[in-house]
């Protein structure tokens, strides 16, 4: 089997102009096969090019000041710092906050590489290129894991 | 007259070594100031190039006081940045910081001048940079917490921890050098500039008083945030603090009394932080050792080097005798130009390669003034007393005209960008600058009635 035979297609994406309040929405109302939303979506720019991955983590980052990561006195705070540095961050942009660097695998490629950089590089998801560079789809970490399973249970589905 | 150098016939040549040094010494400040190369990558290979083309042999330039590295600083330099390393995880500066601002009861005028005054004895204590570095991550919460502008906050703390850093020889890096250059102890900066900068202190709580008080106002509910924090939670290492403070104290006690056991300073923080590593418990030092700034250290040497090139081949001699005629020998004239000199270059490039290049130019004033005098006599002359102290007052208070004036601008600059609040370029000088004018103008009075009464 191939990265290809387990990847789905591309369900939903987001401008790098989006704001995180339209981010945010997009990626409640796009469904998975599963019924759930979206907890990470990639983002291409006007000509439809992979630019960067959002994860939910990435939007978590815009809501916590720079001064708290950094420096790890989370414990002096105030009650409801969270939500208000939450509605600051709402009208920031996707290209603030994304990641740009992302991780693709190929079509072709293996499912060994493939649960390799899962594992390497903590990952939920990576963005699927076809020998043309250009987005075909995306394959989740839950795809893998289903592979593993179903080695375990072959009758079962 | 003997054959001691006289004001009227300088014993340099300007044959080809003068060309050669005066020329690798440009090259170097000129590239130092373009920050087109690294500051220190710079001083290493200008220094040895100073050594390569002849102009000092090694021994001069790492062994001989008058042409070399004064291992004095650097070694000073080296061992308090040994002590702070090990005292920054701990969380004190955090504690303070936040205490500050329940002690100022949420008040945003009230902190901000109780950080202004906390800023600025840290800063006379320890150095400037590890004192904003610290504090303006605290500064950004509090601000956050109590909805106001945190950009005046960082400037202020900039600000105050430059004209703190003034008030005595460990504060910052000009007095380093000067007190090694003229052999000043601990106690000559406590007497000849603390009481200056305390007044100092006193305009900028004013200033930011009456221009503030309007200014900043928030919320009774916003203030509660504040004091409902518990600074307790800021201390990481309660073991590890109290060990600290007990070093500190007793490196402060040994700076107090460096002068009267005829200890240099670098002696006293070289001990302090030995016994603390040795405290600490650390088995594996290597990060310690490893966090020291390594790239400032580099720049001292490079430069002690360079200076020492020129100061050889008589480009210095050159500049004093400039210096001489442009104030035609009135001690007064010079100290005020000095004064002003001295701060208006310091908020324009680095104070260090300035103090560095201004130590032995005074130090040769001096021997075109008072041939007849050597060592201590000479360098610590009555009527000289003043020039040094006017260096130390521009070079430090200078810092504050531009965000590339001191490090501690530097540093605060980039911590509130990266936080999401630009400051630019004038809009720190909209505040530094003005501090910068008033401060000097309070240290020309006080030569002036001090000295020249």
């Amino acid at each position: 089997m191939k990265v290809k035979d387990i990847m789905e297609p591309v369900n939903g994406y987001l401008l790098p102009t989006d704001t995180l309040k339209e981010a945010v929405n997009k990626m409640r109302v796009t469904k998975r096969w599963n019924g759930q939303g979206m907890k990470g979506m990639v983002v291409l720019d006007q000509a439809g090019d992979l630019v960067g991955i959002m994860a939910i983590k990435d939007i978590m980052r815009a809501a916590l000041p720079t001064y708290v990561a950094d420096d790890s006195f989370s414990e002096v705070t105030w009650d409801g710092m969270l939500e208000e540095m939450a509605a600051k961050a709402a009208n920031k942009t996707v290209a603030e906050y994304m990641s740009p660097k992302v991780i693709t695998v190929y079509e072709n490629d293996s499912l060994m590489k493939c649960a390799e950089i899962f594992l390497a590089k903590n990952l939920q998801r990576l963005p699927v290129l076809n020998e043309a560079d250009k987005l075909v789809g995306v394959v989740y970490i839950r795809d893998i894991y289903h592979v593993i399973t179903k080695v375990f249970h072959p009758t079962e589905d | 007259m003997t054959s001691e150098p006289s004001a009227l016939a300088p014993v340099f040549q300007m044959d080809a070594a003068f060309w050669t040094a005066s020329m690798v010494f440009l090259l170097s400040y000129v590239l130092i100031i373009s920050e087109r190369v690294h500051k220190a990558i710079v001083a290493i290979c200008g220094a040895s190039l100073m050594i390569g083309l002849k102009i000092l042999d090694q021994h001069e330039a790492f062994h001989l006081e008058a042409y070399g590295v004064d291992w004095n600083v650097i070694f000073l330099l080296i061992s308090m940045m040994i002590i702070i390393n090990l005292m920054r995880p701990c969380g004190i500066f955090e504690y303070i910081a936040i205490k500050s601002a329940k002690v100022g009861r949420g008040d945003p005028v009230r902190i901000m001048i109780i950080f202004a005054v906390v800023t600025a004895i840290l800063s006379a204590l320890l150095d400037n940079v590890t004192t904003v570095l610290l504090l303006a991550p605290v500064t950004l919460l509090i601000a956050e917490a109590l909805k106001v502008e945190p950009i005046p906050y960082l400037i202020v703390e900039a600000v105050a921890s430059n004209i703190g850093g003034t008030a005595t020889l460990i504060g910052d890096p000009p007095n380093i050098m000067i007190a090694s250059k003229a052999k000043l102890d601990f106690m000559d900066f406590i007497y000849h500039l603390a009481p200056v900068v305390v007044v100092m202190m006193m305009a900028l709580i004013l200033v930011i008083y009456l221009f503030f008080r309007k200014k900043m106002q928030t919320t009774e509910e916003l203030k509660q945030r504040v004091l409902a924090m518990n600074e307790k939670h800021a201390i990481k290492d309660p073991v590890m603090l109290k060990k600290s403070l007990f070093v500190l104290a007793l490196v402060l006690v040994g700076f107090i009394f460096h002068g009267v056991f005829h200890y240099e300073p670098a002696t006293v923080a070289l001990f302090g932080a030995g016994l603390l590593l040795l405290l600490s418990g650390v088995r594996e030092p290597h990060h310690i050792f490893a966090e020291v700034e390594w790239p400032t250290i580099f720049f001292f040497i490079g430069l002690f080097i360079i200076v020492g090139g020129v100061v050889k081949v008589g480009l210095i001699q050159w500049m004093s005798l400039k210096m001489l005629a442009v104030t035609q020998g009135n001690l007064l004239h010079t100290s005020m130009l000095l004064l002003w000199f001295s701060a208006i270059a310091s908020a324009i490039v680095d104070n260090i390669p300035y103090v560095a290049t201004m130590n032995p130019l005074i130090i040769d004033m001096a021997q075109q003034l008072w041939p007849e005098e050597t060592g201590l006599a000479l360098i610590q002359h009555p009527d000289l007393m003043p020039l040094w102290w006017s260096l130390a007052l521009g070079a430090c208070l200078g810092g504050n005209g531009s965000p590339i004036g001191a490090s501690a601008n530097v540093i605060v600059v980039g911590m509130a960008e990266k936080a999401g609040h630009r400051i630019s370029f004038m809009k720190f000088v909209a505040y530094g600058a003005p501090v910068m004018i008033l401060t000097v103008f309070i240290a020309m009075i006080y030569i002036r009635l001090r000295y020249y009464w």
